[in-house]
């Protein structure tokens, strides 16, 4: 198994008790402090290689809310062997800014049997290529970790957070804008109509109701004078959508 | 045992949201957003241009056919181009742009007697001295068309097709007999 070197962290959601007793070792071995007595230190030990162990004594729910970051990158899964019984830890979305982990030791492994782990202690993962000295440290672009976007499904997570707009600093040219060209036209409003009010004064009004987060209402002029109103949802990181709008 | 409360879907959040349009308590408190200072994306002013265009060539060619056509600045009941024959007769002109596609998204228009609608339509990347092409049709007779067709765009070839609109300037250039 990979020697661990990066530091176990904790993630947003998880408590401070859950690592108190977990430090990290510039081998990468993890071993308990000394804040605990003789007995949870019992069975603790270090060995090269692996992760940590534990012994029968320790609570699964210690372990709770660790994300284990290895040279930046996220591992999903950790794993701790005993002389009893394996214990699993997979972290249920790594990517996730309030991630988990869920624990499993109640399964009881064989010394010829493998629990079907991604990363088994037999399989050793092959190291990468040394990288060149001129190469940029920083991962190409295709390689980057994916960023997250906000799930508009995801009820109630923290990707659902209302999205605020900074509407003094509002530049439409740093915003994706798509236009509904044909509600637009359905009310007599060419798209360029919309856009050309969009770089002109604004007046952004928000809607207040528990059905519209995210939509404003803007009330703008083109530049032939023609008012319009305008309602948008603001759907991203600058990224706004305008739904439908009128001329006043 | 809680409910659940069901979730909205952006469409039905839309609905909602567009039915509050009229609802002054339905927002919230105004912010004055100043105009941008960077430069605007070269579409919108294109297609500013291109309506421009569509509106003076109609223009051209009616002032070709001898006839006293003048264009229109104001933005009410999409006249776009008045036509004045000798008779005395008035007829309104809604010139629609299409560009690149040909598919015009149905949109509302007026459909009255002496009232018609042009499409000038230029394909994508022609030359801007090339020629558009233009399908001339009776608001009234298009209005009948599309209420019987049920369709959310129309295509210039099924208008060309079915309505024989293509070049059809003879519409505004003939005076009815009586």
């Amino acid at each position: 198994m990979q020697e661990i070197r990066g530091v176990l962290r904790r993630a947003s959601g998880g408590s401070c008790k859950s690592l108190r007793g977990f430090f990290e070792e510039p081998r990468g071995v993890l071993r308990r402090d000394s804040w605990g007595s003789c007995k949870r230190r019992r069975g603790l030990f270090e060995e090269p290689g692996v992760l940590f162990r534990r012994d029968s004594g320790g609570s699964c729910k210690r372990l709770k809310g660790l994300v284990e970051e290895t040279q930046g990158s996220l591992f999903p899964l950790l794993m701790a062997s005993a002389r009893e019984f394996r214990v699993w830890i997979e972290v249920t979305d790594s990517m996730s800014p309030t991630a988990s982990v869920r624990v499993d030791c109640r399964r009881r492994p064989r010394r010829d049997q493998h629990l079907g782990c991604p990363h088994p202690r037999t399989q050793t993962r092959p190291r990468p290529p040394p990288r060149p000295r001129h190469v940029h440290r920083r991962s190409p672009p295709h390689t980057r970790p994916r960023i997250l976007r906000p799930r508009p499904d995801a009820a109630g997570s923290a990707y659902n957070q209302p999205h605020v707009v900074d509407w003094r600093r509002f530049d439409p040219a740093k915003w994706d804008i798509v236009y509904d060209i044909e509600k637009l036209a359905a009310h007599g409003i060419r798209h360029w109509e919309a856009a050309e009010a969009m770089w002109n004064v604004i007046e952004a009004r928000p809607n207040k109701k528990a059905h519209g987060p995210d939509r404003y209402q803007l009330i703008a002029l083109t530049d032939a004078g023609r008012a319009l109103k305008l309602i948008v949802h603001i759907s991203g990181t600058r990224a706004m959508r305008v739904i439908t709008g009128w001329p006043l | 045992m809680t409910r659940r409360k069901k979730e909205l879907t952006d469409d039905e959040m839309d609905a909602l949201v567009i039915a509050d349009a009229d609802d002054d308590s339905a927002w919230g408190e105004p912010v004055m957003v100043s105009p941008s200072k960077s430069p605007r994306p070269a579409w919108i002013a294109q297609a500013k241009h291109l309506d421009l265009a569509a509106k003076f060539f109609v223009l051209s060619v009616l002032h070709r056919m001898g006839v006293e056509a003048t264009v229109t600045f104001s933005q009410s009941d999409n006249v776009d181009i008045t036509v004045v024959h000798q008779s005395g007769r008035v007829l309104t002109v809604d010139v629609k742009t299409l560009s690149g596609s040909n598919e015009w998204i149905v949109a509302p228009f007026r459909a009255i007697a002496h009232h018609y609608v042009v499409f000038v339509w230029y394909p994508l990347n022609g030359k801007p001295t090339a020629e558009p092409k233009t399908y001339v049709v009776a608001s009234e007779r298009l209005h009948r068309f599309l209420a019987r067709k049920r369709t959310r765009s129309l295509s210039m070839d099924v208008l060309a097709k079915e309505l024989a609109a293509q070049d059809a300037w003879h519409e505004l250039t003939v005076a009815p007999a009586a």
